[in-house]
């Protein structure tokens, strides 16, 4: 039954949902108002493993929450989730993890390759794309492992939707060790209009000192959450708070942060995923 | 090789981000054996090979 009317959408809640479950614990040096990926962090779901080359992420892959695939029309949606931070005032992105790439290093000042990290070789179902343009989408240098802490900068190489490419801004990624788990978005990095269809290389400027691993991930933003001034207090959304985003067959489910601290404290929650 | 105090220009993929000329404010001899040339204006370290003198 599609969920079309506010009684189907109680009925879901009710008597016809998957359960989400977020357990994971609390990743160390991080600094306040960056990015942190909750990929790697231990817990449910289980820590993922660092990718090696470009792949699609799907909900079968160790560090997602599996789910069941539905047969079109009907969908998934969350419909209810609840957060309790370790941290006060801190915060739950879930974004669909749709492609990523590991094994950059910050120890070399050559161009590195990240072959086949492109949405159109290593394709995810175009429905979890969002709009033709690329404009849902989130891109991210994500570290697996930190780099050194001697100042550097990055030049990404990227594939614009037209097909064109170009380099980004140049991002500042040394003066303190990039740690595991952070991520710095390129997307607000576009300023000509045009949307990343696919990261060709990344250079560094200066070698860190430590090689590290580091890697690029596409994401779509799906709902994120807010907790306030108690730690581990419990925090519920609604349908309507979290916007009812639609979880596509195949969603590769994944948490990150804006930090508020020094670390991401512990994050857990439940969610009803809905299908209708 | 370049010395502190000296301007410099940033050459190759880096070229666009830092235009202009910048002083060499730095060198730091990395664990692994690099040189890393740190420059004014917190544009942060370069190889010598993204460097070239004015």
């Amino acid at each position: 039954m599609t969920i079309d009317t506010r009684d189907a959408l109680v009925s879901k809640l009710g008597n016809q949902h998957e359960k989400l479950v977020w357990d994971k614990a609390s990743i160390a040096t991080q600094v306040a108002g960056t990015y942190c990926s909750l990929w790697r962090a231990t817990g449910i779901p289980t820590q993922a493993a660092i990718p090696a080359a470009s792949a699609v992420c799907t909900s079968a892959l160790a560090g997602a929450h599996p789910f069941t695939n539905q047969t079109d029309p009907a969908v998934s949606y969350i419909g209810w989730h609840t957060l309790q931070t370790g941290n006060a005032n801190n915060n739950l992105e879930i974004h669909d993890r749709l492609l990523h790439f590991g094994g950059l290093v910050g120890n070399v000042t050559t161009g590195q390759n990240t072959t086949s990290c492109d949405l159109t070789v290593t394709a995810p179902a175009a429905e979890r794309l969002g709009d033709v343009d690329y404009s849902d989408l989130s891109w991210w240098l994500e570290w697996y492992t930190a780099t050194g802490a001697t100042a550097s900068n990055a030049t990404v190489n990227v594939t614009y939707g037209d097909g064109t490419t170009g380099n980004l801004t140049a991002i500042a990624i040394g003066g303190t060790a990039m740690p595991a788990g952070r991520m710095t978005p390129l997307h607000t990095l576009v300023t000509n209009g045009k949307f990343i269809r696919g990261v060709n290389s990344v250079t560094l400027s200066a070698s860190t000192g430590t090689a590290g691993n580091f890697g690029i991930t596409c994401t779509r933003h799906r709902t994120e959450m807010s907790t306030e001034a108690v730690a581990n207090k419990t925090a519920l959304f609604t349908y309507a708070q979290l916007g009812f985003p639609k979880i596509r067959n195949d969603a590769c489910l994944m948490g990150l942060m804006l930090c508020t601290a020094t670390s991401t404290g512990t994050v857990k929650g439940r969610g009803k995923l809905l299908h209708g | 090789m370049f010395a502190i105090g000296q301007p410099v220009r940033v050459v190759g993929v880096f070229a666009e981000s830092f235009p202009g000329v910048y002083t060499i404010a730095d060198i730091v001899n990395n664990p692994d054996g690099t040189t890393v040339f740190i420059l004014d204006q917190d544009a942060g370290g370069f190889d010598a090979s993204y460097l070239e003198a004015v």
